[in-house]
């Protein structure tokens, strides 16, 4: 059940000790970086006075948009000979983010996933098929690593491809899964629709569930047809990927591994931490990272600490599930989406001058995202054909910008709504 | 060169009576309409007495309008009335837009519109070929 006992049961004034000793070094590390020898004068800070976790709030914060800003190396402190991989999130323009990775940085990130998998009950006997992308996307590589660290026989299927997926758990005698909630509750249809009944005809003992948020009501759905304990995952591209944060068996909140990273909680509008168990903007620092140390990370996700210790006897807190953002990122289909890039493909567009609204809804248990554009009075000029190309190019323009394809609704002019002064520019209908 | 009034509309309820009441409003009389719907959008064309006014109303109305020149055609309201006048614009090797006809008067007289990509030209041709290409007057005053 452990993977790195003395690890996961560190005593907290030990693993803090081991905080502010890593914190000292990744300071250093990160200060050879473009971007932070640039932030730390600015911030006034030199790197060599930090001596441990009581310097942390004297380090500034480092935001996305730095990170789009400096791309593609900014933030790269370790010689690129030592730099064996790179992970980006979507985007084909300026708005992409790289994440990039030294060997050590792969095996601490594998060390990570196999502590989470163990954590969950997975070992080296059980047949583990990733079902998430592999690919730029972390979740396929990541969970791979860390599957065949742990000693899984590890299936590379990747997303998709429902049919071979299924027979692959029946041929294979697949014991664990890793999957977006979206695609099991679409799994479970499609085992319901050819009469298989996973309890009865699959082998399968634990799905670990991460990369989009969901409900309890989703766990509990999924873990009655399937049959099998699900997990759930917390991760973050620019944090490595997954295996940041997992559920032990007590399936009360995910254990974030402090000896990686240092976990803050503030109040995304003045920025000091919340009082303990309160919610708040997660922050995180990398400790152990060397090809890209990122410090003071402005993840923007929202959750709180979990008060007490867990009954599992690992050491190491536990974030709640999470709520919402304190910015407009989107998580369509498990890519993150900022509804500004979808303005940047519309105002590339010479025929789009209007408003726009993105429309997100729920389809059989997978994300459906429509965008909804205004057709300027000037560009009409009688021909449905010419309307039909502009909406396939929209369509275009907004998968180059995104990797998410929506359905492209053109509406007339001043239809959409407008709440007083700033447009309405995202209906999420999803219900999670 | 005549013009028709073309719309462009959302796929809903209450759209088309939204346009009828402004051409009502603007004391338009509507010749011939037609409606095409495509992925959740539609396109009407009016064929009316004074375009101009028309495209006004509609646009004050909310609705995005273009004015499209046709091609009409008067004929005879009879067998292989309009089989005389397709062949002719099938020699020259012409795609039709989009084409829609309408009755003046039973078993006398009908008028068929062609929208093409050179109008002028077809109009021109058909002409030369017997055809009755209205002027704008003659079909505004229908």
């Amino acid at each position: 059940m452990f993977w790195d006992k003395v690890k996961e049961t560190m005593p907290r004034e030990e693993l803090e000790a081991l905080q502010s000793a890593r914190l000292r070094d990744v300071a250093a590390r990160a200060a050879r970086s473009p971007f932070y020898k640039k932030r730390f004068a600015e911030a006034g800070v030199d790197a060599a006075s930090v001596r441990g976790l009581e310097d942390l709030r004297r380090l500034p914060f480092t935001t996305k948009q730095d990170l789009r800003d400096w791309f593609p190396y900014g933030l790269v402190a370790a010689d690129m000979k030592d730099v064996v991989r790179l992970h980006a999130s979507s985007g084909t323009t300026g708005k992409s983010t790289a994440v990039f990775y030294s060997r050590a940085d792969i095996d601490n990130w594998a060390d990570m996933v196999a502590r989470c998998m163990a954590m969950t009950g997975a070992d080296s006997s059980d047949v583990f098929q990733n079902m998430t992308g592999y690919g730029m996307f972390t979740g396929g590589l990541g969970m791979h690593f860390g599957a065949e660290r742990l000693g899984m026989l590890t299936i590379p299927m990747g997303a998709g491809n429902t049919k071979w997926q299924m027979a692959n758990m029946k041929m294979y005698g697949t014991t664990v899964i890793h999957i977006t909630p979206s695609y099991a509750l679409h799994l479970c249809e499609e085992f319901a629709a050819e009469g298989i009944d996973p309890k009865r005809d699959l082998k399968l003992r634990i799905a670990l569930v991460g990369a989009e948020p969901y409900s309890e009501g989703t766990r509990r759905k999924l873990e009655d047809f399937l049959g099998a304990s699900v997990f759930n995952s917390y991760g973050l591209s620019e944090m490595n990927g997954p295996g940041v944060a997992f559920e032990c068996v007590e399936k009360n909140g995910m254990h974030l591994w402090e000896d990686h990273y240092i976990l803050e909680i503030v109040d995304p509008k003045t920025l000091e931490p919340v009082a303990e168990g309160e919610r708040g903007e997660i922050v995180m620092t990398t400790l152990t990272r060397e090809a890209m140390p990122i410090i003071r990370y402005r993840v923007r996700d929202l959750t709180s600490v979990l008060p007490g210790t867990c009954p599992c006897g690992r050491t190491h807190r536990r974030i709640d599930r999470i709520t919402g953002r304190s910015d407009d990122m989107l998580i369509i289909k498990g890519v993150n989406v900022f509804p500004s890039q979808i303005e940047d493909a519309l105002m590339s567009m010479s025929e789009v001058g209007g408003g726009w609204q993105i429309e997100l809804t729920r389809v059989e248990g997978a994300d459906h995202i429509t965008v909804n554009v205004e057709v300027a009075d000037s560009f009409f000029r009688g021909d449905i054909k010419e309307l039909n190309r502009l909406r396939k190019s929209i369509q275009g323009a907004i998968k180059n910008e995104t990797l998410v394809t929506p359905e492209v609704k053109l509406v007339e002019p001043n239809t959409l709504p407008r709440s007083v002064g700033k447009a309405v520019r995202v209906i999420d209908k999803r219900q999670i | 060169m005549a013009v028709q009034a073309v719309v462009f509309m959302q796929n809903m309820p209450g759209r088309l009576a939204r346009m009828t009441g402004a051409l009502a409003g603007a004391g338009v009389n509507i010749r011939a309409t037609t409606i095409s719907s495509s992925e959740g959008f539609g396109v009407a064309k009016f064929l009316v007495d004074k375009p101009e006014a028309a495209a006004a109303a509609l646009k004050d109305a909310g609705f995005p309008v273009a004015l499209k020149s046709v091609v009409a055609v008067k004929m005879d309201d009879s067998v292989g009335g309009l089989d005389r006048i397709l062949p002719l614009i099938q020699s020259r090797d012409i795609n039709l837009e989009d084409a829609y006809g309408f009755i003046l008067e039973r078993g006398k007289e009908a008028v068929f519109v062609f929208e093409v990509e050179h109008p002028e030209e077809l109009g021109e041709f058909l002409s030369r070929n017997g055809c009755s290409v209205m002027s704008d007057s003659d079909l505004y005053g229908l």
